[in-house]
């Protein structure tokens, strides 16, 4: 069945004054400068002053303590708000100057770099193995959602000792300084649904205020075995730091197959077929 | 508006009371319907899923429950009204980014000690068991006379037994919910209840407002042979000669999704995002609900 919900019934008293309102939202936002969604805010006046607050009263009272310096802003999903711990220094609404600078677009070159440096050095593969980093941010079908990790990573190898070989395949998706949110984390979970590792990497320059969030998206990132790497600064991506390790998938090998028959070129293939020496289709 | 009154009662303890309060609270309210929840129950489950801990508190020590409404207006003297008492907007769920119309009257542990001492002081004034209820049934029905100008539907969540606040709500209301696990026991439970206030020679011989046909509500319905066996037999019920009860369509089936909705105070989340899968459940409740007071 589908919900209604028309206009209310009941005759509510005068909306409070947006003085009133303002520093009502003040006191109830997190200290921490933990962000509240516009939505949960106005349920928190409701309940605290006991009268339904229009969202005219609302975002009127919320711009009066934006342009006095005392809260800040995210877009996306409803917005958000935060309690600037400067008070005395106005947020900016549009991106900070960082944001503007490392757009998702030119935090991709970073990312490639460090996984080809430091995080294949991790992996620590044995000799004659392939990696294969590729950039996948574009590709996939045009309407699935969740189905186009930013980057790949193909690992191949051949046992040293034991008979056989195995692929591991990474997803990566990418999020700016204020774009990551719980719904990245489920995310690059969803792009487990094709690869064995998922990870999450995250922009987030050190005294970034998203630092707020950081201890719930590792939350997240560990209940959903998901791997989050904080890369604090794109000019130094040896820096990049893996704060989760992920927790390997038991994605099908079909799955697997089929999701890199699409991704990767046929020169990418023939490098995996020769690593694990296998013969050409 | 004049609010209908719907009491939820069961002599059984554990058969989704509470749930089926709140859950059918929160599905007419997403439907625009301004909804007051009376908590009767002194364990206050109703008031801490709908306020919160820190607002039940607040309530609780503000002396805005029923408990203290009661003290106050029978044995203080004090003649405050029930509206004074009503908190609104309580509820943190929101539907269409609307928070849902829902206001509360509390309970508070408090309640158990107060209905005792009311019957005993009033049994000193030589009141006997019909005469109390029947001086709580006026002052409740004169009460909700200016509260039901307020509110499209009153929820009354009893306590398990028959005390006699629930004998009130009972004999109050337009729709009686009996919430009912479809098990031997269950029905056993039932009939006895049935046989208090509707069916049995007491019942028949009492001077006070004779009560609604009961309404039995199929709850924490599994898959097993057992309930779908009782739940024929409860059906089946309908179809008697003189049936002593009747049966909504809509059957709440056990799910973990309700009592993890249930504690998921504090969380602020929308009304579908709360009850997952059971949301479109409420909502057939919500309807027939509808359809049985109200004809539509």
């Amino acid at each position: 069945m589908t919900f209604y919900y028309g206009p209310p019934l009941q005759m509510s008293p005068p909306d409070p004054t947006a003085q009133k309102l303002a520093e009502t939202m003040l006191a109830l936002l997190p200290q921490d400068g933990t962000p509240v969604l516009n939505r949960v805010m106005r349920v928190m006046l409701s309940r605290e002053l006991e009268r339904l607050v229009e969202p005219k009263a609302f975002f009127e009272a919320r711009d009066r303590l934006f342009q006095a310096g005392k809260i800040g802003r995210l877009r996306g999903q409803g917005g958000q708000l935060f309690l600037n711990q400067k008070s005395s220094r106005a947020i900016q609404v549009t991106p900070t100057p960082s944001e503007v600078e490392w757009t998702e677009a030119k935090l991709m070159e970073p990312l490639r770099r460090f996984l080809e440096g430091p995080f294949r050095e991790g992996l620590d593969l044995p000799k004659g193995s392939e990696c294969i980093v590729h950039n996948t941010s574009a590709m996939g079908p045009v309407r699935g959602r969740w189905a186009r990790p930013d980057f790949i990573l193909v690992s191949a190898m051949r046992f040293k000792l034991m008979p056989g070989s195995q692929i591991d395949v990474h997803s990566f998706e990418l999020k700016t300084e204020m774009g990551a949110t719980d719904l990245a984390v489920y995310e690059a979970l969803a792009q487990t649904r094709f690869t064995h590792f998922g990870h999450l990497v995250w922009h987030l320059p050190n005294g970034s205020k998203a630092e707020a969030r950081l201890a719930e998206i590792q939350n997240q990132c560990e209940e959903h075995g998901i791997g989050l790497i904080r890369m604090p600064d794109p000019n130094r991506p040896e820096e990049c730091l893996i704060l989760v390790d992920p927790v390997r998938k038991q994605t099908l090998s079909a799955t697997v197959d089929g999701f890199l028959e699409s991704r990767l070129t046929s020169a990418q293939s023939q490098q995996v077929r020769r690593a694990i020496g296998g013969e050409p289709v | 508006m004049t609010g209908k009154v719907i009491a939820i009662a069961n002599m059984k303890g554990g058969v989704g009371k509470t749930a089926s309060t709140i859950g059918l609270a929160e599905a007419l309210a997403a439907e625009g319907d301004e909804v007051l929840v009376i908590d009767l129950d002194p364990q206050a489950s109703a008031s801490m899923c709908l306020a919160g801990d820190a607002l039940l508190s607040e309530l609780i020590e503000g002396g805005r429950t029923i408990d203290a409404f009661l003290e106050d207006y029978l044995f203080r003297e004090r003649k405050i009204k029930f509206d004074q008492c009503i908190r609104a907007h309580v509820s943190e769920v929101t539907h269409l980014s609307q928070q849902l119309s829902i206001s509360l009257l509390a309970s508070s542990p408090a309640l158990r000690l107060m209905e005792r001492e009311l019957i005993y002081k009033l049994t000193k004034l030589k009141f006997d068991l019909n005469a109390i209820v029947n001086r709580l049934l006026e002052m409740m029905r004169e009460q909700l006379k200016s509260t039901k100008r307020s509110f499209n539907y009153i929820l009354m969540d009893c306590a398990p037994g028959i005390s006699a606040l629930t004998e009130v709500s009972i004999r109050l209301a337009d729709l009686v919910i009996v919430p009912t696990i479809p098990d031997t026991l269950s029905t056993f439970g039932l009939e006895a209840f049935c046989k208090s206030l509707w069916t049995g020679p007491l019942a028949g011989s009492s001077p006070l407002r004779k009560p609604k046909h009961p309404h039995v509500l199929i709850t924490r319905r599994r898959n097993i042979n057992e309930h779908t066996k009782t739940a024929t037999i409860i059906r089946n019920e309908c179809s008697s000669s003189r049936p002593s009860f009747a049966v909504f369509r809509t059957e709440i089936p056990e799910k973990a999704a309700i009592s993890g909705a249930l504690g998921k105070i504090g969380s602020f989340r929308t009304f579908a995002n709360k009850w997952g899968q059971v949301a479109s459940i409420w909502g057939d409740l919500a309807n027939e609900t509808r359809e049985i007071l109200n004809g539509r």
